[in-house]
């Protein structure tokens, strides 16, 4: 079993309702999957690229490219379908130089998907806006409104905001009914290798992204040799409800950037992955990032399943849930060491937790042993508790051994 | 059956609250947090990278302490103090050890002495002392201390004034959290290091530094300190010939010391079984932890019932602290016995733990290979010294008896 799935040449991909988008430079196209891999359609792009694109993102509207430049510097690109063509709308050259080099594999555009509130007629300049979104806007920027209940969306620039509501540039051609959509986006943030021009240490830069002009940068080893980011609406953190966040992987986990921070920025959560070969400890690269509902789609050459590495010749996705799910047991004996009398025992904690490393509760644990003469004595299944804790007690057998207690928790 | 369990990919290791940590200098460069299986469960980046291989991993109740060679591999190290602040592994602060005139350093094990006590009263904020469950007496004035978590995970270092009279300790400044009783108060002053030179030459030497500062406080000279790979400090509890204890514990070839970290006397050694088969092999120890009163030994390689068993990664073979019996030797006199059915012989099992201390009260039980002789009182109790005493009385024919006797431990 292959495990394969979308089959893609190239390492950049994103998804929109349930189809896959990749850059194809060999032959100019904007390639759309399902999938299985098959291709569902193509895009021929109107202007021929001649680099090798490290990573695709997808605003709603827009489709966005990064790519490397000369030595240290990066092309940003921004696309639109327009009547079957891949249109060119913007270029972005990072340039070396002014005391910055740039060496990345991982971006996002910062966009939101907004509602809007009320009825917006046709030949309106104010538009309302729900959930306090107009605070993201200003003067310049582009909205796109709807599409309607016919179908019709425009993009409009913004002339102001003010509480709840956008003014526009030009009144609207259409009418727009209640939670009608109202899409944009503002920034570009850039995972660089080089904090200016030290290659110690990484940064996190961000651009205006409809000028492409630097706005600042936070330093951190943290932002440094990152392949794969996103930006994305996510509610798996109760503390926060749904929040709108910068994602990327480190490591074996996905962080989440609060990217409203003013000098320093925080983190919502982090979220352990399964990128991790069968030896347990070399890392999958993960190339790109893209999310879709509740699931994350990591585009890799190789993947782990059910214990065991395959690898592929082309990029494919596998999954990760944005769901709270079940992701480490950790077992533990008091005392590690018992006499073999079939008398001593031992206090058994199993320890649930979930990706995001919050303890799981009120989850069955199940207990067993390898051991034909000692046995789980404190009882099994036992529930977790409010810690993600469930114990039981092992009776010693009448062997030395190591004794082997499996635990077992169901995903409900 | 291989018995690898973490599969770590480099040589350190700290263990809290049944998870094992090691940080990864490499691709990840990370702390990773795995279950005892080698499953992945976390990892935290870090905001600095690392560049070169950890050696040693410890931790104090609240920071990471990781140790590193420095610019010049034997003859800096590099120290760094962590800690785990919204989902990212932060540096806090970095000793640098350089070599000079007077000093190298090469090391492979290092590890900081804290103590760790609790709020013996609800503590409001804006207090200007603290109440602890233990230590008032011991942490001197001007020590820093670190209070938490409190129960929204907030935590603040503070400086002690003085003691104000029974458990509680002055502050030189108001708090700025709330606390609940048992709410951590951890105390961190110093660092241990087990270099390789004393000075510049080539004996071993246990170095103290303070943990506040990194500045060098002093070191102790003698060969027993050199090519040390494993350490950590804990306060033991589990131990009934010592009681409980602050103790600096090392590797020293199949030993365990534990070390008085007041005047470096020895309070006890346990005998390990890092040893293969050929019984003169000894298995390297790569790192230490103790978590429930069990100690994690890091290494690349273990015996398990008598079979040698080499990984390609690290795992962890845990070894009690608790008294546990070790040995079982027996003795019989006189052990020349006319077979007349009537001459007996005093047999005695001598019981001891892994500390080469006597076992009291286990029961010891004895089994004779003479069809007609009997051992007369079975089974026997071990005495305060050990020792377990019975007899044989000989049987009609002439013949070697083998007697054998089992011990076995209910706790």
């Amino acid at each position: 079993m292959g495990y394969e799935n979308l089959k893609l040449r190239k390492r950049n991909f994103t998804v929109d309702g349930g189809y896959f988008y990749s850059f194809d430079e060999d032959s100019d196209m904007l390639l759309q999957k399902t999938d299985d891999g098959t291709t569902a359609f193509s895009y021929p792009l109107d202007t021929v690229l001649n680099e090798t694109i490290t990573s695709t993102e997808y605003d709603g509207v827009n489709f966005w490219t990064l790519a490397d430049g000369v030595t240290d510097s990066l092309i940003i690109r921004r696309w639109k379908i327009d009547n079957y063509i891949c249109k060119l709308q913007t270029t972005f050259n990072l340039n070396a130089g002014s005391g910055h080099k740039y060496d990345s594999e991982a971006f996002s555009v910062e966009h939101y998907h907004a509602s809007i509130s009320g009825t917006a007629v046709s030949g309106t300049t104010n538009i309302y806006i729900k959930d306090g979104y107009e605070s993201k806007l200003f003067s310049g920027m582009a909205v796109t409104l709807g599409p309607n209940s016919f179908g019709y969306s425009e993009t409009i620039n913004v002339f102001n905001t003010g509480i709840g509501y956008v003014t526009l540039e030009d009144p609207t051609e259409y009418t727009y009914a209640d939670d009608d959509s109202i899409q944009f986006y503002n920034y570009i943030w850039l995972f660089n290798n080089y904090n200016g021009e030290d290659s110690s240490t990484g940064a996190l830069y961000k651009f205006n992204a409809y000028t492409g002009s630097y706005i600042t940068k936070y330093i951190g080893g943290a932002y440094k040799d990152i392949k794969a980011a996103t930006f994305y609406k996510v509610d798996s953190f109760t503390a926060y409800g749904y929040i709108d966040t910068l994602c990327y992987i480190k490591a074996t986990n996905m962080l989440f950037i609060d990217v409203t921070g003013g000098a320093t920025l925080s983190y919502y959560g982090s979220m352990a992955m399964d990128n991790i070969e069968d030896n347990e400890f070399t890392i999958i690269e993960v190339y790109d990032l893209a999310m879709c509902d509740q699931n994350v789609y990591r585009l890799q050459l190789k993947a782990t399943y059910y214990g065991s590495t395959t690898s592929w010749s082309v990029y494919n996705y596998q999954l990760a849930s944005l769901n709270s799910f079940v992701t480490s047991i950790s077992l533990s004996a008091y005392p590690g060491i018992i006499a073999a009398n079939q008398v001593s025992s031992s206090d058994i904690v199993a320890t649930v937790k979930d990706q995001f490393n919050q303890p799981v509760v009120a989850r069955l644990v199940y207990f067993t042993d390898d051991d034909n003469y000692g046995s789980i004595t404190g009882g099994t299944p036992i529930n977790t508790n409010s810690e993600g804790e469930a114990a039981t007690i092992y009776k010693s057998g009448n062997q030395a051994r190591e004794v082997k207690i499996t635990a077992t928790v169901e995903q409900v | 059956m291989s018995y690898d369990n973490i599969n770590f990919k480099h040589p350190n290791m700290t263990v809290i609250d049944g998870y094992f940590y090691m940080f990864d200098y490499t691709s990840f460069n990370a702390l990773i947090q795995k279950v005892d299986d080698g499953t992945v469960a976390f990892s935290y980046p870090l905001d600095m990278n690392l560049g070169s291989q950890v050696k040693s991993l410890e931790f104090d109740g609240v920071y990471f302490w990781s140790l590193q060679n420095g610019p010049q591999a034997g003859y800096d190290l590099s120290i760094k103090k962590w800690k785990i602040e919204n989902y990212i592994c932060k540096i806090q602060e970095e000793f640098e050890l350089i070599g000079d005139i007077s000093n190298k350093y090469d090391s492979e094990a290092f590890t900081v002495e804290h103590y760790s006590t609790s709020f013996s009263e609800d503590t409001p904020t804006n207090s200007l002392y603290i109440p602890l469950v233990d230590y008032y007496d011991f942490i001197p004035i001007g020590s820093k201390v670190m209070l938490g978590p409190n129960s929204n995970d907030e935590y603040e270092e503070v400086t002690i004034t003085g003691s104000l009279g029974g458990d509680k300790l002055g502050l030189n400044f108001f708090t700025s959290y709330d606390y609940e009783v048992g709410d951590t108060i951890t105390y961190t002053p110093y660092i241990w290091l087990f270099n390789n030179y004393n000075g510049v030459n080539t004996v071993g030497a246990l170095y103290k530094f303070d943990a506040s500062d990194g500045s060098f406080i002093g070191m102790t000279t003698d060969n027993e300190y050199k090519n040390i790979k494993a350490c950590t400090f804990n306060t033991i509890s589990s131990n009934v010939n010592i009681g409980t204890v602050d103790a600096l514990l090392y590797v020293k070839s199949t030993n365990l010391k534990f070390i008085n970290p007041n005047d470096l006397s020895v309070y006890c050694v346990m005998t390990m079984d890092n040893l293969r088969k050929n019984s003169s092999t000894v298995i390297t120890i790569y790192d230490l932890a103790i978590f429930g009163n069990t100690i994690y030994r890091l290494q690349h390689e273990g015996t398990y019932y008598g079979t040698d068993n080499s990984w390609s990664t690290y795992n962890y073979q845990i070894s009690p602290i608790r008294n546990f019996i070790d040995s079982i030797t027996i003795d019989a006199y006189p052990a020349i016995l006319p077979n007349n059915a009537v001459n007996v012989s005093e047999i005695t099992a001598i019981v001891k733990d892994q500390y080469t201390g006597p076992i009291y009260y286990k029961p010891v039980s004895f089994t004779d290979t003479d069809p007609v002789g009997f051992i007369t009182i079975n089974p026997v109790y071990t005495w305060i010294d050990g020792v377990a005493t019975t007899y044989y009385k000989a049987g009609v024919i002439v013949l070697t008896v083998n007697i054998e006797a089992i011990v076995t431990q209910y706790d």
